[in-house]
């Protein structure tokens, strides 16, 4: 495993460089078909794909997958079904590209929301969701937002101040809210669903996912724009 | 469903963007998102969140995965790409002729089929109204075969009581509804229309307006009876201008006295 990161750049570089800084795609480097355009953003690329153009879903593949593995890998569980979901993901923004609305969120959160929503139907038809509510808490490390699956000090390095950012709000943020968020997000609970799991008012569970929410967002205001979209 | 506050839409926008909330939540809020740029910008800023949550993991799928994707990708183009091909190349005169005459068929039939909707829009309101009209005429028949002692029936005769015309009015007093059938009535002449006529205290008081049929008969619904039957002693029939007069302008050739009792 290895980590790859959306294309963020960083906070105090100069306006002709924050749209060339990237982080390579880590684990490709001998794909016959290289990202040749790094200095395309996300929604160029989607507006490409719209177009029948296989290199930007190449790139665009290449700048996603690893955070679409992590989060189908941590709902379904099992690493051949995340990768069925990475694929039919991929294939569905594919299809739908020209459909993306970009007034509605980054090509980022919609490619998440395509692969949330077909994790939570491989669990749905699978019937492995039942299983998995049986599951603690304690099943899920309280602050495994908050610690990435790195194993490349280098490339922990060149993360981005934004990540660093985030990732300390994560730790920094209560456990009953950070559980909350995780639960809901990478687990694919409803708030109900979250409120059932940890036996607590529903009404107590979207406060906490709120003002979880809202604390991330606060961290995150002074890099709005700096994200490539 | 549930109506929706925007502060409960706004309260709901981060667990929204998580994916947290329930069917029907999400049906309020994806409605309400295409007419407020407010609600649209909380969730959109929400979802950044989101991706940044995400991009705290990382896991690379197997380099099987890119491949395939890539080729299923390939697949989908070369699938498309050939047809257009063929078409470039391989399509002969006729051929072109007849996708021509089939685009002016398709043309055709939309525009045909826009016609047969709009049709079919007229129809359904011909039928609606058609409808409503026999659902009054039920409604009225039945307050009539219901009215027991409230229902009052005058025979109106002609001057020729056996082949001349004749009229029966039915006159629900409580429900105040009434309906007349005429027969043997020719119908008005061109410009002329048949009034029927109260005579309350002596003074005549229009009930309705009306044309027979050109079989004679006439059924005259919605008659427009006063509250009470009250000085009500005739029912009367006159020949007028078409749309009727404030009073009478002939003298009646259909009456009947109306009855005190059932």
């Amino acid at each position: 495993m290895s980590l790859l990161t959306l294309p963020v750049y960083v906070a105090s570089a100069p306006a002709s460089l924050l749209v060339g800084r990237m982080h390579p795609p880590v684990s490709h480097t001998s794909h016959p078909m290289p990202d040749a355009r790094p200095m395309q953003g996300d929604t160029e690329l989607v507006a490409a794909m719209a177009r029948g153009d296989e290199r930007a879903a190449a790139t665009f593949y290449d700048r996603h997958s690893a955070t679409v593995m992590a989060l189908a890998l941590r709902m379904v569980r099992e690493r051949a079904d995340a990768e069925a979901i990475v694929l039919e993901s991929f294939m569905q923004a594919w299809r739908d590209a020209a459909r993306f609305d970009a007034s509605r969120g980054s090509p980022a959160s919609w490619l998440l929301t395509i692969s949330r929503t077909r994790a939570l139907d491989f669990l749905r038809t699978a019937g492995r969701q039942a299983k998995r509510s049986g599951g603690s808490v304690d099943d899920a490390p309280l602050d495994a937002l908050a610690t990435p699956e790195s194993q490349s000090p280098a490339l922990d390095a060149e993360r981005s101040e934004q990540q660093r950012a985030v990732a300390a709000a994560l730790k920094g943020l209560p456990d009953n809210q950070r559980v909350a968020i995780e639960l809901a997000f990478c687990e694919g609970l409803s708030h109900s669903e979250v409120a059932e799991r940890l036996a607590e008012p529903i009404g107590t569970i979207k406060t906490r996912i709120r003002l979880g929410m809202i604390k991330l967002r606060d961290v995150l205001r002074p890099f709005a724009g700096q994200v490539v979209s | 469903m549930k109506n929706y506050s925007r502060e409960e839409l706004f309260e709901l926008a981060a667990a929204y963007a998580l994916g947290a909330t329930s069917p029907e939540e999400s049906a309020a809020i994806e409605a309400a998102l295409a007419t407020s740029p407010d609600l649209a910008a909380e969730v959109a800023s929400f979802r950044d969140v989101a991706v940044s949550i995400a991009e705290q993991s990382a896991v690379t799928p197997s380099s099987a995965v890119r491949e395939q994707f890539l080729k299923r990708i390939g697949d989908s183009k070369s699938a498309a790409i050939p047809v257009q091909k063929v078409v470039e190349r391989r399509i002969p005169a006729g051929l072109v002729m007849l996708l021509a005459a089939s685009i002016v068929l398709a043309a055709g039939l939309a525009y045909r089929n826009g016609q047969l909707m709009k049709e079919l829009r007229t129809q359904r309101v011909s039928l609606d109204s058609a409808t409503a009209q026999e659902q009054k005429i039920h409604d009225d028949l039945n307050h009539i075969f219901t009215a027991e002692r409230d229902l009052r029936i005058v025979h109106l005769k002609s001057a020729d009581t056996a082949a001349g015309p004749g009229m029966q009015v039915f006159w629900n007093l409580k429900e105040r509804v009434g309906i007349a059938h005429a027969f043997r009535l020719k119908p008005a002449p061109t410009g002329r229309s048949y009034q029927i006529w109260l005579l309350v205290k002596g003074k005549p008081v229009s009930v309705k307006v009306f044309n027979s049929d050109p079989d004679g008969h006439a059924r005259i619904e919605n008659l427009d009876l006063p509250a009470s039957a009250e000085g009500v002693t005739d029912v009367l029939v006159t020949e007028e201008p078409a749309g009727g007069s404030p009073g009478p302008t002939t003298t009646p050739f259909l009456g009947g006295k109306f009855p005190a009792t059932p």
